[in-house]
């Protein structure tokens, strides 16, 4: 039995849902591909949840089970005229996870929805011990670009170079990794893809590339 | 007060109804549409509760009952 991380890049096209046995734990992250079939999806992103609050006819909705972070609750409930304003059906939330932070990683910056999504996972399926990533282009590149972005950025073009924030994001994976050292993280990645050293010299990680 | 003769789907109706959340007339509903399926009973119970009451302690107090019966089902398959 495994868990596995859906994130948004694109080389979550290497992820083919029907090898995989049911009984795995398939976790999305904001925007998640339905056709997938996650189990549900983990939304940190204040900018995700605005989507929620647009007018009937522009806003999103998601039909798959939501956790979401108490940031983007409090985003909802307190700082955007409360959950009324979200259309019934919208989203599904079915829990509310406390934001994941380390100032000695970032003063500002808080673990990115595929990080809470390991992290969540982790915990709630404590025997499970392989845990397989896959669409999260930033371990090997600094675009963050995303299938989420259609979404919540519509007017951008081009890459997202965001290489002080990546940095950051590789230092929560690595605190991940070393977090959790009894179990197996196995990133998925087109062939050629240079993990960062740091994550690399994990003896937890493992790289699964694809031709 | 037994709603249904599964365990955790009752656990969770129970959490459900007496905090208000849900009536009869939704469990109905719920068995009808999902049959069998424990799992997507007790998400739409879950998504229900966060949607009318919008309560986080509410929220929390039947996620135990969904944890419990994940982490069950989850024997089950590594039997």
């Amino acid at each position: 039995m495994a868990i596995h991380i859906l994130g948004n890049g694109p080389s979550l096209d290497l992820f083919v849902r029907d090898i995989w046995p049911d009984s795995d734990i398939f976790v999305g992250c904001n925007f998640s591909n339905e056709a997938l079939r996650p189990h549900y999806t983990v939304i940190v992103d204040m900018r995700a949840m605005k989507q929620f609050r647009s007018a009937k006819s522009k806003g999103q909705t998601l039909n798959i089970p939501a956790v979401i972070s108490d940031r983007a609750n409090k985003y909802i409930a307190e700082e955007t005229g409360g959950w009324d304003k979200v259309p019934e059906g919208r989203i599904n939330v079915i829990e509310v996870i406390p934001l994941e932070r380390d100032p000695k990683v970032s003063k500002k910056l808080a673990m990115n929805s595929g990080q809470h999504a390991v992290v969540h996972a982790i915990r709630n399926y404590p025997a499970v011990k392989e845990i397989h990533i896959w669409g999260t282009d930033s371990l090997w590149s600094n675009d963050i670009v995303s299938a989420t972005d259609k979404i919540v950025r519509p007017h951008h073009k081009g890459p997202r170079l965001r290489p002080r924030v990546t940095t950051k994001w590789m230092r929560y994976w690595k605190k991940i990794l070393r977090d959790h050292p009894n179990h197996t993280f196995m990133i998925h990645c087109p062939e050629g893809s240079t993990i960062s050293k740091p994550l690399a010299e994990q003896d937890n990680l493992k790289v699964v590339e694809y031709a | 007060m037994k709603y249904t003769s599964r365990d955790y789907l009752n656990k969770m109706i129970a959490v459900a109804i007496e905090n208000g959340t849900i009536s009869a007339s939704d469990v109905h509903r719920l068995i009808d549409v999902h049959g069998g399926n424990d799992e997507a009973a007790m998400v739409d119970i879950l998504s229900m509760i966060w949607q009318r009451k919008k309560d986080k302690e509410l929220l929390e107090s039947a996620q135990v009952v969904y944890k419990n019966f994940r982490s069950d089902k989850q024997g089950d398959f590594d039997k």
